[in-house]
C-alpha cells in the first residue's frame, strides 16, 4: 500500500479555501501572569525591559511579526487610534520572532517605522507573552485590565471600535 | 535503502497489529526508536496507520540537490549528526487573505524562528532544516535565494538545505509518496464571485480543523476544500505564473538515529506558536544527551 493511497481518504488540505488563520476564541478573564520583556530602540520606544501588563494601569499588548502580512495593517490601526484611547492606556507591541539570523533588530525597527508604529516595542522569543496570551494566530492583541485581568483578546485585525469598547470596559468603574 | 525497506515493508505486510511492538508504539514513555514520548495527538493512533511518516517512524530517505550550492542533500544523511526538522512547501505561497491562510508561510516560519533561536542560544549546530519544494519549476535558485532573504532565513548557518525535484513528477514522488504530503495544483482564487464559495468552504474546512487533538487522519475530508474552490476557479488565471497549491502542511523532527519524533499537522488557524516547537526541539537534544 504507498502513502498517497493511504491519504487520499485522510488528510486535510490546506491552502485555498481555509479561511482566515485567525481565531476568534476566549481566554479572556483570566489573570495576566506579568513577563519582563526586552523593549528596543525605535520609533517611540526605549532601549530596556517592560513588565507587561503594566500594573495599575490599562494594558494594551499587540504581539505582531515582521513576516505577517495583516500585522502591518494592525500596527498603523493602533498608531491611528492610539491617541484616542486616553492617557491611561499604555500601549505595547511585542514581536513575537526570534532576533538572531538575518533577522536584526534593525529589521524589527525599519518594519516599525514603515507602519507608523510611535510606542513601546519589544522581543518576546522566548514566548512567555505568547503563551500567557495563548496567541495561536498573528496579529493577537489583548487588553488587560489595571487588575492583571485579561479583559479582551482578538486575533486578527482589531476594529477600532471593538478596541475602543474594550479599552472602556476594562477601566475600573 | 535499508530502513525504507523495513518501512515498506510494514506498510505492505497488512499485519499491523502483530507489527506494533517493534515500532515502540507501547504508550507512556520513549520509544524504541525515540528519545521524547508521544505526543497527545501522536497517543491517539497508531503511526502505521497515518499517511505520513509519524512519531517511531524512519525518516524516508531521499536524496535531492539543494539548488542554491548544487550539491546533492540526503534527509538522512544527518544521522548521528543533527537532527531534522523538514517540510514541504513552494515559495509562491500567497499571502494570507479571507480567503487563504497561508499557513505554507508559518511552517516555514516557524523553521525560520528556531533557525535563528538555535543560532541566538548554540543549539544550531544540533539541527538540520530540510525545505523541500514541490513547486520546481518556479522555485529556482534565484527565486529561492530571494525568498529566503524575505524569510530571514540565515543561508550562512550552514544548517539549512532547500531541496529541489527534477519535475512535476519528481516531486509528485517524493513529496506525495515518501513523505506523505498531499499537493494539488490548482489556480488563484478571484477576489469577486470566488469569495463566498471559498467563504463557505473555509467555514466546513475550519470548524473540522478546529480541534487540535483529532487525530490528522480522521480530522477533515480531504476532497472538501477542493471541490468548494474549483467552481470558483476560471480558466482566466491558469495564465503561467499565477497557479497556487492545495497542500497538506506538515512539519517533521528527526532525531539524531533518523527517526521521526513529532510529525506536526499545521491547521488553516489556531497553531500553537513556533515556540512549542522549540522547546520540542530543545527537549529532544537534552535527551540526546
Amino acid at each position: 500500500m504507498r502513502r498517497r493511497d493511504l491519504l487520499a481518504g485522510g488528510l486535510g488540505l490546506a491552502g485555498l479555501g481555509a479561511g482566515s488563520w485567525y481565531v476568534l476564541d476566549g481566554g479572556r478573564g483570566h489573570s495576566l501572569r506579568p513577563v519582563t520583556v526586552e523593549t528596543i530602540r525605535a520609533a517611540g520606544s526605549q532601549a530596556g525591559t517592560m513588565r507587561v501588563p503594566v500594573a495599575g494601569r490599562v494594558t494594551v499588548v499587540d504581539v505582531f511579526s515582521v513576516g505577517c502580512v495583516p500585522c502591518k495593517a494592525e500596527t498603523r490601526r493602533l498608531a491611528a487610534v492610539r491617541s484616542s484611547l486616553g492617557a491611561d492606556v499604555q500601549l505595547v507591541s511585542v514581536t513575537n520572532d526570534a532576533i538572531g539570523g538575518t533577522l536584526t533588530r534593525d529589521d524589527v525597527r525599519r518594519w516599525w517605522r514603515a507602519n507608523d508604529g510611535d510606542w513601546p516595542v519589544a522581543l518576546d522569543a522566548g514566548g512567555q507573552l505568547t503563551r500567557e496570551l495563548s496567541v495561536t494566530g498573528l496579529p493577537t492583541l489583548g487588553v488587560v485590565a489595571p487588575d492583571g485581568t485579561l479583559t479582551y483578546r482578538h486575533a486578527g485585525l482589531v476594529s477600532t471600535g471593538d478596541l475602543r469598547a474594550a479599552v472602556q470596559r476594562a477601566r475600573p468603574t | 535503502m535499508q530502513r525504507r525497506g523495513y518501512l515498506r515493508g510494514l506498510a505492505g505486510g497488512g499485519v499491523a497489529a502483530g507489527l506494533a511492538g517493534c515500532l515502540g508504539v507501547l504508550g507512556g514513555g520513549a520509544g524504541r526508536h525515540t528519545y521524547l514520548p508521544k505526543s497527545a495527538m501522536a497517543k491517539k493512533v497508531d503511526s502505521a496507520a497515518l499517511p505520513y511518516p509519524a512519531w517511531g517512524q524512519p525518516l524516508p530517505t531521499v536524496t535531492l540537490p539543494d539548488p542554491l550550492t548544487g550539491d546533492p542533500v540526503t534527509t538522512t544523511g544527518f544521522e548521528g549528526e543533527r537532527n531534522v526538522l523538514l517540510t514541504c512547501f513552494y515559495s509562491h505561497c500567497p499571502e494570507p487573505s479571507p480567503h487563504n491562510s497561508a499557513i505554507c508561510r508559518e511552517m516555514v516560519g516557524v523553521m525560520r524562528n528556531i533557525q535563528a533561536d538555535g543560532e541566538a542560544h548554540g543549539y544550531g549546530d544540533k539541527l538540520a532544516f530540510l525545505a523541500i519544494t514541490f513547486d520546481p519549476a518556479r522555485d529556482t535558485a534565484a527565486r529561492l535565494r530571494t525568498y529566503a532573504g524575505q524569510e530571514h532565513i540565515d543561508l550562512h548557518a550552514g544548517n539549512w538545505y532547500f531541496m529541489r525535484p527534477r519535475d512535476a513528477q519528481q516531486a509528485e514522488a517524493v513529496v506525495d509518496g515518501d513523505f506523505g504530503v498531499k499537493f494539488i495544483r490548482t489556480t488563484a482564487t478571484p477576489a469577486t464571485t470566488g469569495t463566498a464559495t471559498t467563504t463557505t468552504g473555509s467555514a466546513t474546512t475550519g470548524s473540522t480543523a478546529a480541534g487540535p487533538a483529532t487525530p490528522p487522519a480522521a480530522a477533515t475530508d480531504a476532497k472538501t476544500p477542493t471541490s468548494t474552490s474549483s467552481p470558483a476557479t476560471p480558466d482566466v488565471s491558469t495564465a503561467a505564473g499565477t497557479y497556487t497549491y492545495q497542500h497538506a502542511a506538515m512539519l517533521f523532527l528527526a532525531n539524531l538515529d533518523g527517526y521521526v519524533e513529532r510529525a506536526y499537522v499545521f491547521e488553516s488557524r489556531g497553531n500553537p506558536p513556533w515556540q512549542d516547537r522549540r522547546d520540542d526541539v530543545k527537549r529532544l537534544i537534552a535527551k540526546e544527551g
